[in-house]
């Protein structure tokens, strides 16, 4: 059978064809959010985690939700971020004390959550005084009483990360309330860690994510250790 | 890059002129899937071939023997990379990652064809221009974006055999080098197959 072509134009219908038969077989990425889950932590590596003992974790999470937003995280995790943010602290070697101003820990845990559907730069150390100036544990560091609006974290290194999607970051700052600068008007922080993940899924499967990925940040961050 | 592309198509057309054998006008169209092999730094970002990938062709025979056309092309390369903890240099990451390159292929091509007269007619020929390659990398929700414009050269083989008055198939391969944009090379060589109508 002879194949003919009239005026040229089967290329033009194969030329559209095939890359949309193409295009229709465009290689996945990611099939769950699961998948999409993004451990990071980053540290001081001037500090000594070793030569810390103590640690104060308030018991709740701030939600950093910026003014004439509303609040899209719910609160049915926070306990069990709370308790295993603890356990894993405890395992390494440290020990929790409780809210004593006249007594306070070395370090202080702070369990800060977002959403976003933004792309940009999030984490500006300057909201810090804002979402956990309240809290009563500083009453106990020197200089704690004095520090006020604008005081935020001082951190050693940038730890950007750009937001796509809407997804939930939950940050676990450890703070050394000690050291402070007061010209800079920052408290240190020693370590950091962002779990970032799609506002997806739920119940049994949401809390094995929670737990694996606040595991896996103290995993990748071996200095974290304090047992003899 | 321009200035090349009108080099070769210069001096395609001064062959053709010089041939001797008489002036055809001919034009051509050309379909093809291509599976691509990556080489080189392409296959230290992803090592997976690509089965993803197509090109189209139009062009004219100036003789019997020697065609000049334009070609694009589109090839993914993909690659998944399992949960793994990536150290940088201030920061530790853990998650999956999912490598892309998209490349487009945007060239001049000229070939030379043997046997003009015959059902099967192989041919050589040598493409030049540019590459548009875009290099990604997710982890997590976050993605990591690498765009650059590459000259490069393409040289390659192939054959086509005639099946209808002006319908043939079309099988051959090219060695794809883009040369370093942006800090980065890349290379990969394309297997395709396909039909061209000459008309």
């Amino acid at each position: 059978m002879k194949i003919t072509n009239p005026k040229g134009i089967i290329p033009w219908f194969l030329i559209i064809a095939i890359p949309v038969s193409i295009l229709s077989c465009y290689p996945g990425g990611p099939s769950n959010a699961e998948d999409m889950d993004l451990v990071g932590t980053s540290h001081d590596k001037e500090f000594n985690f070793s030569a810390v003992s103590s640690f104060s974790l308030p018991d709740t999470i701030v939600h950093m939700v910026a003014d004439g937003e509303e609040d899209e995280l719910g609160r049915d995790y926070d306990s069990l971020i709370i308790g295993r943010v603890r356990d894993q602290m405890i395992s390494h070697g440290y020990n929790e004390e409780p809210l004593d101003t006249l007594n306070p820990a070395d370090i202080v845990l702070l369990i800060s959550a977002m959403s976003s559907t933004n792309s940009g730069v999030f984490f500006d150390p300057s909201w810090w005084w804002g979402y956990w100036g309240w809290w009563p544990g500083w009453g106990g560091y020197p200089g704690g009483p004095v520090w006020g609006p604008g005081w935020g974290m001082g951190f050693p290194v940038g730890f950007p990360v750009y937001l796509n999607y809407t997804t939930g970051t939950l940050f676990i700052t450890m703070v050394d309330p000690e050291n402070t600068d007061i010209d800079e008007k920052t408290i240190a922080v020693t370590w950091l860690a962002a779990i970032n993940s799609l506002l997806q899924g739920g119940g049994q499967y949401t809390e094995q994510r929670i737990t694996d990925n606040i595991d896996q940040a103290f995993k990748q961050s071996p200095y974290l250790n304090n047992n003899q | 890059m321009m200035k090349n592309i009108g080099y070769i198509v210069a001096g395609l057309s001064l062959m053709a002129s010089l041939n001797g054998t008489a002036q055809v006008v001919d034009y051509y169209s050309t379909v093809n899937y291509g599976i691509s092999v990556p080489l080189g730094e392409t296959r230290d970002f992803i090592s997976n071939t690509s089965f993803r990938g197509f090109s189209f062709e139009f062009g004219r025979f100036f003789t019997e023997e020697i065609s000049v056309g334009f070609l694009f092309a589109w090839s993914v390369f993909h690659e998944s990379f399992p949960r793994d903890t990536y150290e940088f240099e201030e920061l530790t990451l853990t998650g999956n990652v999912y490598r892309y390159i998209n490349a487009f292929p945007l060239m001049a091509v000229g070939r030379y064809h043997f046997s003009p007269d015959s059902k099967f007619r192989p041919y050589l020929g040598l493409a030049s221009g540019t590459y548009v390659i875009n290099k990604v990398s997710d982890l997590g929700v976050h993605r990591y974006e690498h765009k650059n414009w590459h000259f490069g050269l393409a040289p390659e083989a192939g054959l086509i055999i005639g099946i209808g008055a002006e319908a043939y198939v079309n099988m051959g391969a090219h060695y794809n080098h883009a040369f370093k944009s942006g800090g980065d090379t890349h290379s990969w060589l394309s297997i395709q197959a396909g039909v061209t109508f000459i008309y």
